[in-house]
């Protein structure tokens, strides 16, 4: 996942341990490869005594056992948008099916309920992006049935990898007029590479979050819609959820934050408080 | 011969200062920003957390003692890890057995190449990068394999023996066998002489292909086993893991004053560059800097490691020619050719005096 969104979860994460009277200690694993890293972190946030801990899953199998370790010390864990396996107290994560829905709406509304898409469904073996493009395909299925998926990646799960996986598609499927991308990094090399065929404004790309890469794109007309999750949300509720297991009050082992599709037009009036922390925040 | 010999283990030790240094000054910085630093337990994590980092990094100096290096470790690691748990899940523990071989048989390959076929260290190393990682990614198709039912490793991984980590007395162990290795065999005497003179190696009847071969197979063997602890410790095969640890294998070689223009270099000192980099890791952790600065920092730490090296061996160096033994420039004039040391060339000049 991109950095920015991480940021924006640890904004969510300080600003309510602030107003909660907790202090917080970050450990960045340094990308989704990085999991032994992250289970060092892990042992070391334990070896420190920390009270409580939220995990944003590098890979949620391969952190299954040292959760359970934390969690066998009587460390309650929360996981957080990518959550991981194992014992965890609470659960925070956005409405990944109603994101594809949303994506799958405005798409079918912009091609008129017929053509072709392509579907950039992000990493393999997220869960997230599992969910994501099934919400996707479902509605696809059940509200625009003149739509058809030409073609599917998962292995296009950045930027220069849809870049190249887009340029195949628009020459194999010369009649594409949608992509469906599981995040705005892959939402961008699809754009990029529409723009070097010089196909803009005929092929539609709807995304997922929204980085300020993102709302370049928007703006400028090259993504017809993205669905955004309350970021800083999720950041909010897995601290307050971590806090009530350590003061040992009633904790919501499922957590679901709600998504809205933003577009060009609905843009200016959108509450960005929720979604993304402020400008020039650094955790 | 024998003062070469002496003058070889005292560079080795003068580099192999650096790397205690790095790891006192490390402690005793970070023991300042956050007092869980130097407690007895964290050390002990320390020390369990390094052993991928550790294991392979003895095989990376085994390689750099010839003169080479191996970029393909990380990824070797990530395959054998993979096509290991991908075994056990089809036959049972047994399939662990798969770790060794697969990174035996690319440490193999990356022999042949070099030894065999003359091919730079660094070409053959990053092909064999290249089509291990891919390979890796084709077969698991981009997905973590995890282990069906209980992880048999797992004790590999966390747990610990009269409180010392499993995975720290596996490190160690194998470094005593490299150590022996490398002092105490033939194979090792072969090994240190190919670095430290190619031509006078082969002279006296040391043969490169096989020597080499060797070196690269222990190292790929090592790679293999390191598998074995990320398999412990994530109970699942990551095909994306490994990404930068041939870096890192170097870097802790080097700051345990292991000379990448080969001859030295001493596994006791790895061992203490590699608790180096991991104690840097934990503490910057600890001290919330981000994983990006903390590769700034890591990069920083490495060219101050050479510069440092450089400062020991000119110390040492220049004092033993003040001394005026013949030891001081073993290299120079001798049977390798190049340009002749200063003293050599003071006592040509002489000797040219003396004529006219």
């Amino acid at each position: 996942m991109s950095e920015s969104f991480w940021i924006s979860i640890a904004y969510g994460v300080q600003d309510e341990a602030k107003k909660l009277g907790v202090k917080v200690v970050t450990a960045n694993a340094g990308g989704d490869d990085k999991a032994n890293q992250q289970i060092s972190q892990i042992q070391d946030l334990m070896q420190r005594g920390v009270k409580g801990m939220i995990v944003g899953a590098t890979n949620a199998d391969a952190i299954k056992s040292v959760v359970d370790q934390a969690a066998a010390q009587n460390i309650p864990v929360v996981g957080a948008s990518s959550v991981p396996k194992g014992k965890l107290v609470s659960q925070v994560f956005t409405d990944n099916p109603t994101m594809g829905q949303m994506q799958a709406e405005c798409l079918g509304k912009a091609m008129n309920g017929k053509g072709e898409v392509g579907v950039l469904g992000g990493p393999p073996a997220q869960t997230w992006a599992d969910a994501r493009a099934k919400g996707f395909t479902d509605t696809l299925k059940s509200k625009f049935p003149g739509i058809k998926v030409v073609t599917t990646s998962r292995l296009a799960d950045n930027r220069n990898a849809a870049l190249t996986t887009v340029e195949g598609w628009l020459q194999r499927f010369p009649a594409m007029t949608g992509i469906y991308s599981a995040t705005d990094d892959i939402g961008s090399g699809a754009v990029d590479a529409i723009q070097a065929a010089h196909k803009a404004g005929q092929v539609n790309v709807s995304s997922s979050n929204f980085s300020p890469a993102a709302e370049q794109l928007l703006k400028s007309g090259a993504f017809t819609c993205v669905s955004v999750q309350e970021i800083v949300e999720q950041g909010r509720q897995a601290v307050t959820q971590a806090v009530n297991a350590i003061r040992k009050k009633p904790v919501e082992a499922t957590v679901v934050t709600p998504v809205i599709s933003l577009t060009k037009s609905n843009f200016a009036g959108v509450d960005f408080g929720p979604i993304r922390a402020p400008e020039g925040y650094k955790p | 011969m024998r003062r070469l010999i002496a003058q070889l283990s005292l560079q080795g030790i003068g580099g192999g200062l650096v790397a205690p240094l790095c790891l006192v000054v490390s402690i005793t910085v970070f023991s300042f920003l956050s007092a869980e630093e130097l407690q007895v337990s964290n050390l002990k994590g320390l020390l369990g957390q390094m052993a991928p980092l550790a294991i392979i990094a003895l095989g990376q100096l085994i390689v750099i003692i010839t003169r080479g290096f191996d970029i393909s470790v990380g990824s070797v690691a990530a395959l054998a890890a993979v096509i290991s748990v991908m075994c056990v899940n089809a036959l049972g523990p047994i399939g662990f057995a798969m770790a060794p071989i697969v990174g035996l048989g690319c440490g193999l390959v990356n022999g042949v190449l070099i030894g065999r076929f003359r091919v730079q260290p660094v070409i053959a190393t990053l092909g064999m990068l290249s089509v291990a990682r891919g390979l890796v990614l084709a077969i698991s198709g981009n997905q973590a394999v995890a282990l069906e039912g209980d992880n048999p490793l797992s004790q590999l991984g966390y747990g610990s023996l009269a409180g010392i980590p499993i995975s720290f007395l596996v490190t160690a162990a194998l470094a005593i066998a490299v150590t022996v290795m490398l002092s105490r065999t033939r194979a090792g005497r072969r090994i240190h002489m190919l670095g430290s003179n190619p031509p006078g190696a082969e002279l006296v009847g040391v043969s490169p292909a096989r020597t080499l071969l060797f070196a690269y197979a222990l190292t790929g063997l090592l790679a293999g086993i390191a598998a074995l602890v990320l398999v412990g410790r994530a109970g699942a095969g990551l095909p994306t893991e490994g990404q930068g640890l041939e870096l890192s294998t170097i870097a802790a070689a080097v700051i345990g004053g292991a000379n990448l223009a080969g001859g030295v270099g001493k596994p006791v000192f790895v061992l203490i560059g590699a608790l180096f980099i991991q104690s840097l890791n934990n503490g910057l952790t600890l001290a919330g800097i981000s994983s990006f600065t903390q590769e700034i920092i890591l990069g920083a730490v490495i060219l101050g490691a050479g510069l440092a090296d450089r400062a020991v061996r000119w110390i040492t160096t220049s004092q033993r020619s003040r001394r005026g033994t013949d030891g001081a420039f073993p290299m120079d004039g001798g049977s390798c050719g190049g340009r002749p040391g200063p003293r050599r060339r003071w006592l040509r000049w002489q000797r040219h005096e003396r004529r006219h």
